[in-house]
């Protein structure tokens, strides 16, 4: 969430030179950073020219819109904003009869939600272009984008969790990906849900989720639960490399406190990082370990044969209980509520970013295998073994700023930590641990991004920062402004400031990818001939009109100008009229749309070779328009037809007709 | 391109005017009458005496470049006002569909 600043410029001056480290407090503006530091011919570095392309695609979350939108790098310029988990009126996503059960969940119809890490697919530790996951915080659940297409693929509800924060981060090839519970709950039956709240440590537990991606269809399941002691997790990271088969999770109010967690749950000096052993919790799924507990939970998938949404609907859930299973689970020491859980390239290192921290703690790797192996701990949590933070310890940035929160890195042996109560990114030596550079941010960043930067293999060549606030950046626009993103040029050894550019939504997280690994797998239309739609009209002779009860069904077709059919009588009031509407265009960038007068849900927006269907119910006796909303051609706005309305008792005959002047057929 | 060499004319072939109908049912049909009048774009009734095999193919198969080049195919955007669309067709599908075009 977006705070308000609650001070003033001037009085700030006077606060920021004693500035403490209080979580309420909003971030603010540190004293004596200039309004722009922009240097040299930063514009030339950022300008792509009208009719080029950019090098990145940016997939930047939409934060409490619940969409995902797609920016240009180096440009910031707005490409597409996706419809996941939030309904969207242009399109018809959530209103269609097609694709509102992509938003169902065990709770019913959820049209919206509060999306935050867009996290890559994975190939070999490498993001690969093929989807791009998303995490729906309220209401936990993960989505997958098909980068052909750029719309939402499929979307899994994660049972036994709330508030799915620490998620979607993926395992190098994308077997998984998780979902940890940011609030711990009560699990089980109905009794066992409901106790006190005051009953937090005997009762709350948390719980990690690891889920499968069909890597054919990206129909998502739920592989395995793992049960946890009460938390609140917050990020995560697979391992690579060395670290390849390992997760290691971010967790806070290690105090199970329930209550102003603001207070009661910053009162120990050390949380965790959590490191779960995913090959071993596998092998154990397989071997038929675990339990199936309840877990009523709904995955949905676009079926891009029929473009409708198919859902399964799972009662239950297989969960890992660690007592069970020693080996499965660690708990690292970490300073203090940690944010950020970012393994480097190398795989080597975890980097804990600990939001309340004055440093920044380095664990090898290599140190806690050994440590596991010398069985050498200082007690344990929930009955979770700790291993102790020394012998688990790389190394600590001393002093590297105020409020670490994220840290990502490049393909050189450095990392890149944002702080956002100190507004700035800090660079430095993930081996040496040493402070390179820190440049300020405008204001109060939350995550930053590297081009493939929590990757094997980063990109590097920029670090983007997602702000919280913009205050005084950018032309006011009333009480809400706009949120914002900077991109600074890590090239050479001093990050550069090259652009701000503002964002939809809150700009929570990000990921960039070469546009090269994306634009070969555009989809450009989809074949008419594999339209398996059960309404679809492959053509205009398979139009037509059937009433069923109460139900009108109308097949109808647009083609640059106009719809068939275009003139229908018989309806009555009381009907339900259903209008399949198929775009016999196959040529890319040919959409039509369909809108009529009176519709309670939304309209629809058919890319070419597609089917969709708009409910309608009339309210009163008339003539009623309907028409494309999207400019399709110079006879666009001839793209229109009529729908008579007679009263419930009429004896009107039910027709559909394209009436052509002078057409001899 | 389509050149006349890669074009060869028959009897007409009753199969391939078939799967040219079918192809025309879904992909052209919104637009073109058989007839001889225009409904979205020109009928199709004696186009194959009116127009070379050739230019036909080229209008379904290429209409980009012939919009950009081809005087014909710009007078009839400016009769017509509705950019003839790229159906996707392939070469067979064309050709077939040209077979169709020479039994109106």
């Amino acid at each position: 969430m977006k705070r308000p600043l609650l001070m003033t410029g001037t009085t700030l001056g006077v606060i920021a030179g004693t500035f403490l480290l209080v979580n309420s407090l909003p971030g603010c503006r540190p004293s004596g950073t200039t309004k722009s530091v922009v240097t040299g011919d930063a514009a030339s570095k950022v300008y792509v020219a009208p009719g080029k392309y950019d090098e990145f695609y940016n997939f930047v979350s939409g934060g409490f819109s619940g969409q995902l939108a797609v920016y240009g790098i180096p440009s910031g310029r707005l490409l597409r904003e996706i419809p996941v988990f939030s309904v969207d009126p242009e399109s018809g996503y959530g209103y269609s009869e097609e694709t509102k059960d992509m938003l169902t969940t065990s709770h019913g119809f959820i049209p919206w939600d509060d999306s935050h890490h867009p996290e890559l697919s994975q190939t070999d530790g490498i993001p690969d272009g093929k989807w791009c996951f998303i995490n729906g915080n309220n209401t936990p659940r993960i989505a997958l984008i098909d980068l052909g297409t750029f719309r939402t693929g499929s979307i899994i509800e994660i049972p036994n969790s709330a508030g799915n924060h620490s998620s979607p981060f993926t395992t190098g090839n994308s077997e998984y990906v998780v979902a940890g519970t940011r609030f711990s709950i009560p699990m089980g039956d109905e009794a066992s849900r409901d106790v006190p709240i005051k009953t937090y440590k005997e009762n709350f537990k948390g719980n990690v989720s690891f889920i499968h991606p069909d890597p054919e269809t990206g129909k998502m399941n739920i592989a395995f639960q793992i049960v946890t002691p009460g938390v609140n997790f917050d990020l995560s990271h697979a391992g690579k490399g060395p670290s390849e088969g390992w997760f290691f999770f971010s967790c806070y109010n290690t105090e199970q406190a329930y209550s102003l967690l603001e207070v009661n749950a910053s009162q120990r000096d050390k949380d965790f990082i959590m490191a779960v052993n995913w090959k071993l919790a596998e092998q154990l799924a397989k071997e038929g370990k675990g339990k199936r507990v309840p877990g009523k939970h709904h995955s949905n998938w676009w079926n891009h044969k029929t473009h409708s949404t198919e859902t399964t609907v799972y009662e239950d859930v297989l969960q890992l209980d660690p007592k069970d299973h020693p080996g499965l689970l660690y708990f690292m020491p970490c300073p203090k509520s940690p944010h950020g859980c970012d393994v480097d390239p190398t795989g080597k290192y975890i980097v804990g970013s600990g939001k309340l921290a004055a440093l920044i703690p380095v664990f090898s790797f290599e140190k806690i295998q050994k440590a596991i192996a010398a069985n050498d701990l200082e007690g344990d949590f929930g009955g979770i073994p700790v291993l102790k933070y020394e012998s688990v310890l790389h190394g600590e940035v001393k002093k590297p700023g105020l409020g670490p929160l994220h840290t990502e890195f490049d393909a050189n042996g450095n990392a890149y930590t944002s702080f956002f109560v100190s507004s700035e990114i800090v660079k430095w030596n993930v081996e040496k641990l040493e402070v390179l550079d820190r440049v300020p941010t405008y204001y109060s960043i939350g995550h930053l991004s590297v081009p493939g930067g929590d990757s094997k293999k980063p990109w590097g060549k920029y670090v983007i920062a997602y702000n919280k606030i913009t205050k005084d950046r950018y032309l006011p626009t009333g009480p809400e402004l706009t949120q914002s993103a900077q991109l600074y040029s890590i090239d050479g050894d001093k990050m550069e400031l090259l652009l701000d550019f503002p964002t939809t939504g809150e700009p929570h997280y990000a990921q960039s990818i070469p546009a090269e690994l994306v634009k070969p797998r555009e989809v450009k239309f989809f074949k008419i001939e594999e339209n398996e739609h059960p309404f679809v009209a492959k053509g205009e002779k398979e139009t037509k009109i059937e009433r069923r009860g109460k139900e009108v069904h109308v097949w109808m077709t647009t083609i640059r100008s106009h719809f068939a059919p275009d003139n229908i009588e018989g309806v009555k009031l009381g009907d339900e009229v259903y209008f399949h509407i198929t775009n016999l265009e196959q040529d890319w960038d040919v959409p039509h749309g369909f809108a009529i007068k009176g519709a309670a849900n939304a309209e629809l927006l058919l890319m070419p070779g597609e089917t969709q269907t708009l409910k309608w119910v009339p309210t009163r006796v008339g003539v009623t328009p309907m028409y494309c909303t999207d400019f399709c051609s110079a006879l666009h706005q001839e793209m229109q037809g009529y729908v008579r309305v007679s009263p419930a008792n009429s004896t009107v005959p039910l027709t559909a007709l394209t009436v052509s002047v002078d057409a001899e057929m | 391109m389509i050149t006349a060499a890669d074009i060869t004319l028959g009897d007409i072939d009753k199969d391939m005017a078939a799967k040219g109908q079918a192809t025309y049912d879904v992909k052209c049909q919104a637009c073109h009458s058989t007839g001889p009048n225009r409904v979205v774009g020109p009928g199709w009734k004696g186009v194959t005496e009116r127009r070379k095999p050739e230019w036909i193919m080229n209008m379904m198969l290429n209409i980009d470049v012939m919009l950009e080049t081809d005087p014909e195919a710009q007078k009839g955007l400016e009769e017509c006002l509705v950019r003839m669309p790229n159906q996707g067709l392939s070469k067979d599908e064309g050709r077939e569909v040209l077979e169709f075009m020479r039994t109106l």
